[in-house]
């Protein structure tokens, strides 16, 4: 069915909630428009409040988070500390604030945000009550795994110590 | 131009289509195309005779395009799109987007809520 078919055949409520019609418009009045557009959201930039910004940006730690989830790439630089780093950076918090807010110790926090140590699931879960579950627990818990699950199909030390502990293996190699 | 489709996990079958453009000097995502399958629509001479196998196919992928918007861009960011003319008071009236002469736009508040809305 051809677009203006479409279009006369289906009422306007209805046509907004199944399509966004493509509209050509010349090179004058994309300019137009976009400079129209352009003073719009400057007076509705002036009106963003502290808390919108802040709620803004926990959302685009969640879904970086996300992305970063669900994709199979695994980067050294994207671990748990890089994004816990992230969040304190979006709170504006000193670590020392911070730490005590959840109730752990400044050395631990150190070394979670420097990627010497892992998280329990306990600090998981006080990161997302902390979040207000703006950050859910398993969002962490899925992000150590995904650095366990490179470092396991990675790991060539370990592989050389357990060679020793293994015997008669099965003789077909897929 | 980026185009996605919304399809479900089980039998890959597209539910709806969506294309975007990024505009990064702007911190703005347009939505150039929206559409829906055929049988999450219902024509004029359907009314009262259909029901769609699916809700708010279009407004999920409306969301989407915010998500991305909100991800790259964070509170700066805008989501915006050229709507025909008959149709831009529905638009506004729909999803709570805000008037800029041809374009309409969500920013802020507005695009956080649509998001949060369809998408979490």
């Amino acid at each position: 069915m051809t677009r203006k078919k479409t279009f006369a055949q289906i009422d306007p409520t209805e046509a907004v909630r199944s399509f966004v019609f493509p509209t050509e418009l010349s090179e004058d009045q994309k300019r137009k428009a976009s400079e129209l557009l352009k003073i719009a959201r400057r007076n509705s930039q002036g009106q963003i409040t502290e808390e919108e910004k802040l709620s803004a940006e926990l959302l685009q730690l969640r879904f970086q988070l996300e992305d970063y989830i669900n994709n199979q790439e695994f980067l050294l630089n994207r671990r748990f500390g890089y994004f816990l780093k992230i969040y304190l950076q979006i709170l504006k918090k000193k670590r020392i604030d911070f730490a005590r807010e959840i109730d752990i110790h400044e050395t631990l926090l150190s070394q979670l945000i420097n990627s010497r140590r892992r998280p329990n699931e306990n600090i998981m879960i006080r990161l997302e009550l902390h979040s207000n579950k703006c950050i859910p627990a398993d969002y962490w818990f899925r992000l150590v795994e995904k650095e366990r699950i490179h470092e396991i199909k990675t790991n060539k030390r370990l592989r050389k110590e357990e060679k020793v502990h293994v015997s008669n293996r099965i003789p077909v190699r897929i | 131009m980026d185009i996605y489709k919304l399809c479900l996990e089980e039998d890959n079958d597209i539910k709806g289509l969506l294309a975007v453009e990024d505009h990064p000097h702007e911190y703005r995502i347009e939505v150039k195309l929206i559409a829906v399958s055929r049988e999450n629509v219902i024509f004029n001479r359907e009314k009262g005779k259909k029901l769609k196998q699916y809700e708010n196919i279009a407004a999920n992928l409306l969301a989407f395009a915010g998500r991305i918007a909100l991800t790259k861009y964070s509170y700066l960011g805008c989501l915006s799109l050229v709507p025909k003319t008959q149709l831009k008071p529905h638009y506004i009236a729909e999803y709570g987007m805000k008037d800029a002469g041809p374009s309409v736009y969500l920013d802020g508040s507005s695009l956080q809520h649509l998001v949060i809305k369809y998408l979490l």
